[in-house]
């Protein structure tokens, strides 16, 4: 990973998810009362007021928007690809598109991809599946 | 809100400093301007004024104080304040708040007032989110989210190169007649600059984008009953007011670029008793193009994939059938920060006081003025916000 990149600082609600992370595994905050899945994790239940469990995503999901950045985030070397994906367990992620050129269709079906280690947290990104 | 509906709140003056790029100067130089100007057009003084609703101005944003500061600085006295922290929205969210306060007694003539020098300084900080799961991810601003969300809406519709282009064109004809107006963005405009220009994040091109600058702007509100008798003839009754933030907060929706205009966009007009048809100024909150086209869509202008030849079909010039942003919006006028919003309520506001100058409008009996506030993860826009005004 390149330096001057922002890396993300764990708090005490995203611990346990950036623990996973280095693991290579992505989680998800799960409403045990309707199955529904959050993302990105919050302190609170979106979908009811008991408290989420965490659940690991399957880590497949659509492409619904995509663009490529030609202006980057300090530290990343322009133009790469950032989209939106939508998890097979509902939620939507930002993050970036790795193996993919600009012309990718959304619809597109991907697979959860780890960005290589760097500083901070291990970090999640998509790839054509 | 009942109190806008039967035309007891009243805006009797605005104002607007130039817009500058990196004018060096600070958020409350360029406040005490614009009061001096706003007070002046109103007849009143400083002992007049008993209320103030501001805007967080990005150049001041570490100040806690920011109201005390500007009142004392600026010589106020006030019996009610306020802060508004609604990014683009806050300018239109202050007439209702201030509307508010004044039918609740707690004040009777507010001066709403936006500040920023963000081309000059910006130290705000992003918490939350933003540096956890969005910046290390890539995310370099707000022409990002606008880039997905034209992907989005390209892949339903197909892109909308030809409208963009238009509304390129001509706002920079409204700014090329508007004084105040930044300098920087006084040169004319033909489509195919507008479709020559680099992209940014595709399909956002430089020309989809705001410039930031310096400037402030403020209106006065006050009672109609207070404005009539001190002899003001020409005013801008706020009729109606909706807002919202968070719109679809458990991601119900999957088309993302679905707003919360499609709720406060009727619902406003239904407020004002008005169909779309009826309105005669469109003065939308515009960071990018694709935005003026998705609230064409979801206030209910056009039908959903409708914006682009709702565009295309009406000219939407100062002299047009269908006016829109005729100053030249914040895309050709500039944005100053977080005052951005005040530049399309100053504009839908002279319009209908009359003062537009080369570029007044004939019929403009009313106006639509929106605002949007923050950006959303994985969505569109935090504050989806409809005023609507009416000339007296």
């Amino acid at each position: 990973m390149m330096a001057g990149r922002a890396h993300a600082k764990p708090s005490d609600v995203t611990v346990e998810f950036w623990a996973a992370a280095d693991r290579g595994v992505l989680l998800l905050q799960n409403d045990a009362r309707t199955g529904r899945c959050q993302f990105f994790p919050r302190p609170v239940n979106l979908f009811g007021e008991t408290k989420s469990q965490w659940k690991a995503a399957s880590g497949l999901g659509t492409l619904i928007a995509v663009t490529t950045v030609r202006v980057p985030a300090p530290g990343f070397e322009a133009p790469y690809l950032v989209g939106l994906i939508k998890l097979a367990e509902g939620p939507r992620v930002f993050a970036r598109l790795l193996n993919a050129g600009p012309h990718v269709a959304l619809g597109q079906k991907v697979r959860l991809a780890w960005e290589p280690g760097g500083e901070g947290p291990r970090l999640y990104a998509f790839e054509p599946a | 809100m009942k109190f806008l509906r039967e035309k007891g709140i009243a805006i009797i003056a605005c104002a607007d400093t130039k817009l500058i790029r990196r004018s060096g100067r600070t958020a409350m130089s360029l406040a005490g301007e614009v009061l001096t100007q706003v007070l002046d057009r109103a007849g009143f003084g400083k002992q007049d004024i008993d209320g103030l609703a501001m805007s967080v101005a990005l150049s001041e944003a570490g100040n806690p104080f920011w109201t005390n500061l500007v009142a004392e600085t600026l010589g106020l006295s006030l019996s009610w304040t306020q802060v508004t922290d609604l990014g683009g929205a806050s300018s239109i969210g202050n007439i209702a708040r201030a509307a508010a306060a004044i039918n609740a007694g707690l004040c009777e003539t507010v001066v709403c007032l936006a500040a920023d020098a963000v081309s000059t300084q910006d130290i705000s900080l992003q918490t939350g989110y933003r540096p956890e799961f969005a910046d290390p991810f890539g995310y370099s601003g707000p022409p990002v989210v606008f880039g997905l969300l034209s992907s989005a809406y390209a892949h339903k519709y197909g892109q909308p190169d030809k409208a963009l282009a238009k509304l390129a064109v001509v706002q920079r004809q409204g700014a090329l007649a508007n004084p105040n107006a930044c300098d920087a963005l006084k040169t004319p405009l033909t489509e195919a600059d507008y479709l020559k220009s680099r992209m940014i994040a595709d399909p956002i091109r430089l020309l989809d984008c705001v410039m930031r600058c310096d400037g402030a702007n403020a209106v006065i509100v006050t009672t109609t009953e207070r404005a009539k008798k001190m002899g003001v003839k020409r005013m801008a009754h706020p009729i109606a007011y909706r807002e919202i933030t968070n719109f679809d907060p458990r991601q119900e929706i999957d088309d993302i670029t679905i707003s919360g205009f499609t709720v406060t966009g009727p619902m406003a007009l239904n407020d004002a008793g008005m169909r779309p048809s009826d309105v005669d100024l469109f003065q939308p909150y515009d960071d990018f193009l694709i935005a003026i086209l998705l609230q064409l869509e979801h206030i209910g202008f056009a039908a959903p994939g409708g914006g682009s030849d709702f565009i295309l079909s009406h000219d939407i010039g100062f002299r047009g059938d269908f006016p829109i942003n005729t100053g030249g919006g914040q895309i050709s006028a500039g944005q100053p920060g977080l005052a951005g919003g005040g530049v399309n309520l100053i504009e839908g506001v002279t319009q209908l006081l009359g003062a537009a100058n080369e570029r007044q409008v004939k019929r403009a009996r009313n106006a639509v003025v929106t605002g949007i506030g923050s950006m959303q993860y994985a969505r569109n826009w935090g504050t989806s916000a409809v005023l609507v005004l009416e000339a007296a």
